[in-house]
Parts: structure tokens; sequence; C-alpha cells
């Protein structure tokens, strides 16, 4: 069922309506059509396969319940009379242990079930085979169990509830992650469709439809031209554009995915977590990180990053290099590794091929280096007068880490590791701008991109861009839509409808979601 | 307080910490400072900061900072 569909529409439709009845008849159980909604979406695309959600659910749901219950019992025990302050430390030490254990046991459960099912198992050859969405939902459930054994939150007691949480359908194609406490409110508060919020989701479904349909899937074509594994020989300024390309439509595909997504969820009240934050106006890799697929990026940072360098070694081997090599020293080399086991986890995610851990490291090494060398810049920058709060240096890094960000794509699109380095080594040393040129022309000539399919996805972009601007600057592109007179809102929906479906109609096929396959 | 202070003056001495209440929220610390911040509390203060406590409620003040330094000091 894809996003642009009549089965798709169809099934929003009888949900939302369903919805709105039971929110006047039964407010209190109206989070139930929203959890009927999940299970159905999940069944109909993976059929039984839902039986790994419910495993994971059923080991969150009652792990979480445990873990409080030891909690509460242990300070139960530790209030009772008679009891000397080393025993109650002792107890207390005791309690956390079991908790521990029992997290420890849940958190290794669902992350082996992913890697089992998305790794190992046969079906994992084809990526459509997976169960829906369990690259997000399994990580949205060690968040759960690990916060509720931080005690950031009580734990749901309703196992219907905590279903909910894991199979939101909005969720499910390719995410947000969305954190537990971020969401649980509107999930199960009950919610009524105003016209405002209405608008709101509405604008947001159909810009991400153009960003999707009119942007990324016209310049699909142009970008598997120019990047895969027989781009070995192809002159640098060639697989440079795909590379410029590929940048362009990865961000229109994933983030135009995830503004429907949210759109939708919108209409049921549902707020989902950011996911993007104008990531190509980033100064930095790392800032970059930070602003693109977020949910995935603080899932890492929280779950990943912090536990690590917490750990008992891990922080000693940073207080041994701080004291010798001065704290910057230390802040780095913990940082960096960690940050390089990060990235490749990240890369893993993203699938088990061997161009994903390099991606990852090349990700990695970046921003360890970076951060390993920023105090040597920052002196180079002063013994140069040049000023790093100035325009010009905040223009130069946003291109410098544009760039980067462009590199990266080389590993990430070709599936060859050595064709990619190749490719790489090519956009410096044989860039060959007159072959490169005639080549690209030869995409328009030869019929993979035709002129109108260009015209609509330029458009598109100046469209984007000009929203990113907006943005980025502080405004808003949504509320004066909403607001406004009602004839200026109306010609945006006529001309980005106009847009969608002249895409529609020039496009050589309509793709399903890159991060759908993740 | 003032100690603490001055260790996040020496991680990062372009940031108001005096002022800022949204130090995590506005993302004006990213994971490195505040791992370079974790391993000089725990140093001054003698604790352990658990992943756990790693939450932007503890971190977007200094004020927030230092009495999660009490709590866990009492621990």
């Amino acid at each position: 069922m894809a996003f642009f569909s009549a089965a798709f529409f169809g099934f929003v439709i009888i949900f939302l309506i369903i919805h709105h009845l039971a929110g006047e008849m039964f407010p209190r159980y109206q989070w139930v059509v929203r959890l009927l909604a999940g299970l159905s979406f999940f069944t109909y695309l993976s059929g039984i396969k839902i039986i790994f959600l419910i495993a994971s659910a059923l080991t969150v749901w009652s792990g979480a319940l445990l873990i409080h219950q030891v909690g509460a019992n242990g300070r139960i025990y530790r209030k009772s009379a008679g009891l000397s302050p080393e025993e109650k430390k002792a107890a207390k030490q005791k309690c956390r242990r079991t908790q521990r254990a029992y997290a420890a046991a849940i958190v290794i459960f669902n992350i082996a079930l992913l890697v089992l099912v998305k790794y190992f198992l046969p079906v994992a050859s084809h990526p459509i085979a997976l169960p829906l969405g369990i690259s997000f939902y399994s990580l949205m459930a060690v968040s759960y169990i690990i916060d509720v054994y931080g005690e950031k939150y009580e734990p749901q007691a309703n196992f219907g509830k905590l279903l909910l949480y894991l199979c939101w359908f909005p969720q499910l194609i390719q995410g947000p992650i969305n954190r537990y406490d971020l969401v649980e409110k509107d999930l199960y508060e009950p919610f009524r469709l105003h016209a405002p919020e209405f608008r709101y989701a509405f604008y947001m479904f159909l810009f991400g439809a153009v960003k999707k349909y009119a942007l990324a899937d016209l310049l699909a074509p142009a970008v598997n031209m120019c990047l895969n594994n027989n781009s070995q020989d192809k002159p640098g300024a060639y697989v440079f554009f795909g590379a410029l390309l590929f940048a362009i439509e990865q961000y229109a595909d994933f983030s135009g995915g995830i503004d429907m997504s949210m759109g939708i969820s919108l209409l049921f009240g549902v707020r989902m977590n950011e996911n993007f934050k104008q990531p190509y106006f980033s100064d930095s890799l790392a800032a970059f990180w930070r602003r693109w697929h977020i949910s995935l990026g603080s899932f890492m940072r929280d779950y990943v990053f912090y536990p690590f360098v917490t750990t008992k070694p891990v922080s000693k081997m940073t207080k041994a290099v701080s004291k010798k090599f001065g704290a910057h020293a230390g802040r780095a080399l913990t940082g960096g590794i960690s940050n390089l086991i990060v990235f490749v986890l990240v890369g893993l995610w993203h699938g088990p091929q061997k161009h994903y851990i390099i991606w990852g490291l090349y990700n990695g090494l970046i921003i360890a280096i970076s951060d390993a060398l920023s105090p040597l810049a920052s002196r180079i920058n002063a013994f140069l007068h040049i000023r790093e709060d100035g325009k010009g240096m905040h223009i130069f890094r946003i291109v410098r880490t544009f760039l980067i960000v462009v590199f990266a794509g080389y590993f990430d699109v070709i599936g060859r590791v050595r064709t990619g380095a190749a490719c790489f080594i090519n956009t410096f040393l044989h860039f060959d701008l007159p072959k490169g040129i005639t080549m690209i022309g030869e995409l328009f000539t030869g019929g993979t991109v035709s002129v109108q399919a260009f015209s609509a996805a330029a458009l598109s972009l100046v469209l984007l861009v000009i929203n990113s601007v907006i943005k980025e600057r502080g405004g808003s592109v949504l509320e004066p839509l909403t607001v406004k007179r009602f004839y200026l809102r109306w010609i945006v929906y006529f001309a980005l409808f106009g847009l969608l479906l002249y895409s529609f109609a020039v496009s050589s096929g309509i793709r399903g979601f890159m991060y759908a396959a993740f | 307080m003032n100690e603490l202070l001055e260790l996040l003056k020496d991680v990062r001495d372009d940031v108001d910490f005096e002022n800022c209440e949204t130090l995590i929220d506005d993302g004006i610390l990213a994971s490195f400072d505040i791992l370079q911040i974790i391993s000089s509390i725990n140093e001054t203060f003698d604790i352990e900061i658990p992943a756990t406590s790693i939450i932007p409620k503890n971190f977007n003040s200094v004020k927030a900072m230092y009495s999660m330094i009490e709590r866990l000091r009492e621990d």
C-alpha cells in the first residue's frame, strides 16, 4: 500500500471517520481506534509476522512493570526500621543489579530479534518481507525499557496502550523512532480534529508528497545512471553530479516521506517526534547529524554513546588520558572512539553490507578528527585573523559540510566499496569537466531524464529551498497558510497538487520509500 | 557552584553558563562537550554520573547540574 494510493486514502478516511465517531461517543476509548488502525495496517502489509511485533511488545510491557515493581519493593524494604546506612546502600545496589539484569535481558532479546530477522533469516534477502517497521519499533521498545529502568517515567500498565506506542501506523513505514514520553499524551488522550489542525496536516502531507514524488522520484533515474556498480571509469564531474542529485533525492525522499507520515498522524492528533531540521544548513558534520534523521541520532546518543562512555573502563581511560595530555585529549579520544562505534552501528542499521560500514567509518572519523583538531583550528584562525563567528566563515562551513555529505553518498548508493572508492578518487584526480558535461547532457538526450521531469524537479527544488530558508530564519510556512484568507490557501493547494499530478504524468515510475527498506 | 562554573568554562569558554537555561534543548552543548563535562564533574566531585542521569533535565542549566550532583552525592 503506497502512501499515495487509493487503498491508503481509503484506509485513512475510514479510520478517520471511526476515530471521529469514537471520539464523540467514547472519548476515553478513542485510543483503541488508533490501536486497531495500527494493527490492521501492520497485518495488511505483514500478515502473520505480527507475532514479532507482539513478542516485542509483550517483553517490554511486562519487563517494564517488573523492573518498576522491583524498584518499588526495594524502596519499601529500605524504609523498614532497623537498617544501618550500609545495609540500605547494599540493598539499593542489589535492587539496581536485579533491575539491570531484567532490562539487559529484554534489550538483548529485542535487539537479537531485530538482528536475526534483518540479517540472518532468509527473508531478509527481500526487504519487503521484513516485519513492517521492525527497524524502527525495535529501537522504540529498547528506548522505553531503558527509560523505565532509568526511572525517567512510569511504565505503561495497559498492554494495549503500549502496543499502540509500538505500532502507531504512520511511524511504521520509515519512522520516526518516537520516544514514549513525547508521544504518550497524544496517543492516549481523546482528540477532536478542527479546521486549523486539518489544514496544517493537509499542507504537511501535500508538501511532503511534492518532495517525494515531484522531486526525489524524478531525480532517481539520473542518480541511478550516474552512480552504480559500474561507475568506476566515469569522469569525476559526472559521478559528482550524480552524488549532488543523490543528496537532494535522499533528503527529499526521506524528509518528504516523514512529512507525509507526520501529516497523517496529525489528523489523529498525534504529533510525532521531529526528524529533520534543515540539515543542509549545518555548519559541521556533527551538527548535520543533529539535524538529519534526528530520532535515530538521538537514539544512538542516549542509548549507545552515553552508556558506553560512562562504563567503568571507558571513563577510566578518559580520566587517564585527560590527566596526561589535557582534558581535551581525553574527550577527543573517548568521544572519537565511541563516535566511531556509533556510526558503524548506524551503518549496520542500514544494512549488513560492507559499503555501509565504510560509510559509517567515514562519518565517524570525520567527526572524531574535527573534534580532536578543533583547538588547533581555532589557533590557526586566530593567527590568520579569521573571525570564527563571521558570516563568511559560516557560509564556508555550510558548503564544506554539504560537500562532505555529498561525498558520503558514493559509499551510500554504490553497493561495491571498490567502485565507491574509485569514484571518490576520480572526483579529485580525474574530474574531466568537458567529458562530464557531455555525459550529463546524454542523460537528457538518451531519455533517462525528460525535460518535463527535469523542469518539475527544478521547480520543486526551488519551492523546497524557499521553504527551508523561511524555516531556517525562524519563520513558519505552515502558520500563515492555516490562518490567511482562504483563496490564498487554495491557490497554494492547487499549485502543489497540480505540480504533483504533473510529476506523476512525466515520472518514469513511482518508487517505494528509501528508508522503508532499512 | 563556583567550582562547577569554572569547570564548565574550561570545557566551553564561549557559552554563557550563568544565565543559560536551555543548554541541551537549544543544542548549545554537544555530546562531546557533555562527555568532557561528565568526566570533569566525576573527577572534581568524586561521584559517578550514570548514563541514566544524562537527560536534558539534568544538564540544561548550571543549577540543574548542581542539584543532580547533590542528589548523586547523597546516594
